[in-house]
């Protein structure tokens, strides 16, 4: 089977590793890829985004790979960009089953599964739903009772079926296969990788907390062996030749045997710098000193708030400002760099609470701070928590669970102190970096009435949140968008490509022809969609005039209305 | 060998527990009710959420606790108490059997 997944925002592991499997059982696999800028919510800047995005190009390069299914992946926060996709792609192949799969849908199952244009949501992990479901339709049986699938039939009913066991071990899949991102420029000299799928904490606020609940009696939380892994980053090493390696697990160093286990391999057959996520509660001596030993260069640490009282009784955080203190301590004893991480615009935070967050900064000396916004993401404790009392409305819960704004961007929460959310959050980084004497200039532009300084200034430090990553990606970016522009154009799959499990199912089975009939693509768009298309076309030119030298840096949620 | 021990759930329910000596106490859970939210992180005492009480007369049966679980204990946010444990750091001995062992209602 042809199988066509899309996806917007940075390289995505999770997607990596469904594509490796499907791939894997016969079925020819294609990506088109987009890298989200503007709607990921750092910036909004319209006359960059045309270099990024081109519905055009995404449109008829799926009509190239003529697919027999097409798979969605989707987070809270891109989610709107990628309903609209799915509803141009059922226009234009609306005999094409859709399939969404990822975070949103697995939390919001009712509302996904609601929209037209998705035939069938996937909750929780892909690779065997997908397998299942690609098989069924070799063989032309009916799919309405896969596992981890909901299905909506012809009639409209839709088959909520069952979740599947979580898949153990890790090892028995395939390594993920980066090279689909690889050919749209996505990877950048440091490379991600990833140990483990799963999180052993519940912290309220994020989606791990209803994950963890959701599998009831088995331990969400899995971790590939040593070799698997060192495997996987020397075959990544040898083909993309990194500078450095950067572990995305939510918790990369918990568990000191397999650490141990790790520095010796990584050492011998890797060597190169790396940096990964610790908790206050992980960084312990044993775990930071054998990180050290394995050539590891920085680490996050999720602060949150410099508030206890936030910490731990809203966030189910139990970490003292000591027992935080000390672990930046250690962390720089072992001569690791730290980046810090805090949230603000949490319900009941009052502008004292926030400046607490800074006050905890200044203790713990770290190399660079990212700050964000709370986002209450659905289905999450502290997104309960804050609609029970009264902090989100329906309406804008709503917007949410539509994916509208961000955590960079947006406090959707009615707060007394809005305004303090948005300077706070602008001005901690730059705060983390400047000498003690100019503090008092700083602390004085935190006080006046949010405005234009303000916004200046979170723009101005965007390198300060991760300065080497910054400097990689404004390298790389030229190169980036030229490949991905490249590679939405070129084609890179198989021509010949023929179904190794349709042949096994005979020839009598061979799916109906869903081929275009013609090579000449626009004349398989539909009018409708050409014209929407033209008046996409239209705005966006309009929009490029506007911000022709700047771009509109969207902050408050008026920015966002007018937006959407 | 066989250790037998006495649980009672998240429901207050007792229930005779008989497993093989050397394993933990978290591991005879997980394996015999499969609860929800416990043992998140495999044993690897860093998540707590394997907590449990041990009856007061059956306490010192028990090894010490040492800093790394007591730490584990103060850092999560779970109902510490004094005869708080972790499951994952007992391992079922010989003489550890017949206690009685109870599991923590989770907040959430």
């Amino acid at each position: 089977m042809r199988v066509l997944f899309y996806y917007r925002g940075s390289e995505h592991i999770g997607l990596e590793s469904i594509m490796a499997y499907i791939q894997s059982k016969g079925h020819l696999v294609e990506l088109i890829y987009e890298p989200a800028l503007g709607d990921n919510g750092y910036i909004d800047i319209p006359w960059l985004n045309n270099f990024f995005y081109n519905d055009e190009l995404v449109v008829n390069k799926a009509l190239r790979f003529k697919p027999d299914l097409i798979c969605f992946s989707a987070i809270t926060n891109l989610y709107m960009p990628i309903k609209s996709l799915a509803r141009k792609f059922k226009e234009i192949m609306p005999d094409i089953p859709i399939i969404v799969g990822g975070i949103h849908p697995t939390s919001l199952p009712e509302e996904t599964i609601s929209e037209d244009f998705f035939d069938m949501i996937c909750l929780g992990e892909g690779e065997g739903a997908l397998e299942d479901l690609l098989q069924r339709m070799r063989e032309k049986r009916s799919y309405n009772d896969v596992k981890n699938l909901w299905v909506k039939d012809p009639s409209g009913h839709i088959h909520k079926n069952v979740k599947r066991p979580i898949i153990k071990p890790l090892e028995s899949l395939p390594n993920p296969d980066k090279s689909f991102f690889a050919r749209y420029g996505a990877l950048t000299s440091r490379i991600m990788i990833m140990t483990t799928r799963g999180c052993p904490f519940a912290c309220t606020f994020c989606v791990n907390s209803f994950r963890n609940a959701a599998y009831s009696g088995e331990v969400y939380l899995r971790q590939r062996s040593v070799d698997n892994v060192i495997s996987d980053m020397v075959e990544i090493k040898k083909q993309y030749k990194p500078k450095k390696f950067r572990f995305e697990d939510d918790v990369f160093a918990f568990n000191q045997k397999w650490l141990d286990e790790f520095k010796v391999a990584y050492k011998e057959k890797i060597n190169l710098p790396f940096h990964c996520y610790v908790t206050p509660s992980t960084a312990k001596d044993s775990i930071l000193k054998s990180l050290a030993e394995a050539g590891c260069e920085s680490v996050s640490m999720g602060i949150q708030s410099g508030s206890e009282h936030i910490r731990m009784k809203l966030l189910h955080r139990r970490h003292s400002d000591e027992l935080i203190i000390a672990a930046a301590q250690r962390i720089k004893k072992y001569g690791l760099k730290l980046q810090a991480e805090y949230i603000f615009g949490f319900p009941e935070e009052t502008p004292e609470e926030m400046w607490k967050s800074y006050e905890l900064n200044d203790k713990l000396n770290a190399y660079n701070t990212a700050s964000f916004i709370f986002y209450p993401y659905p289905k999450t404790a502290l997104a309960d928590y804050s609609i029970e009392n009264g902090y989100l409305s329906k309406e804008n819960y709503d917007k949410i669970k539509d994916g509208y704004g961000s955590y960079h961007t947006s406090c959707w929460l009615d707060l007394p102190y809005k305004d303090e959310v948005y300077k706070y959050n602008a001005l901690l980084p730059v705060w983390n970096v400047t000498p003690k004497f100019l503090k008092p200039i700083l602390k004085k532009i935190l006080k006046m009435k949010y405005s234009w300084i303000h916004k200046f200034i979170y723009a101005a430090t965007f390198p300060l949140i991760d300065f080497d990553e910054f400097i990689i990606r404004i390298k790389e970016m030229p190169h980036m968008i030229m490949q991905t522009r490249n590679a939405l154009k070129n084609d890179f799959w198989d021509k010949d490509y023929q179904d190794p499990g349709m042949i096994e199912v005979g020839s009598d089975l061979i799916k109906k022809n869903i081929t275009p009939k013609t090579d000449n693509i626009d004349n398989l768009i539909p009018a409708s969609v050409i014209a929407q298309q033209k008046l996409e076309k239209e705005r966006k030119d309009k929009r490029k005039k506007e911000h022709f030298f700047h771009g509109k840096i969207k902050f408050d949620m008026k920015l966002d209305k007018k937006a959407n | 060998m066989l250790v037998k021990f006495n649980l009672i759930d998240r429901e207050k329910k007792q229930i005779p527990m008989e497993v093989e000596e050397g394993i933990t106490i978290r591991e005879a859970i997980m394996e015999k009710l499969k609860p929800g939210n416990f043992g998140l992180c495999e044993g690897n005492n860093i998540c707590a959420t394997c907590h449990v009480y041990i009856d007061k007369n059956d306490f010192n049966k028990l090894k010490p606790i040492e800093d790394d679980e007591k730490e584990t204990m103060e850092t999560n946010d779970i109902d510490q108490k004094e005869f708080s444990r972790l499951s994952c750091q007992i391992e079922l001995k010989q003489e550890l059997e017949g206690i009685t062992v109870t599991m923590e209602i989770p907040k959430r």
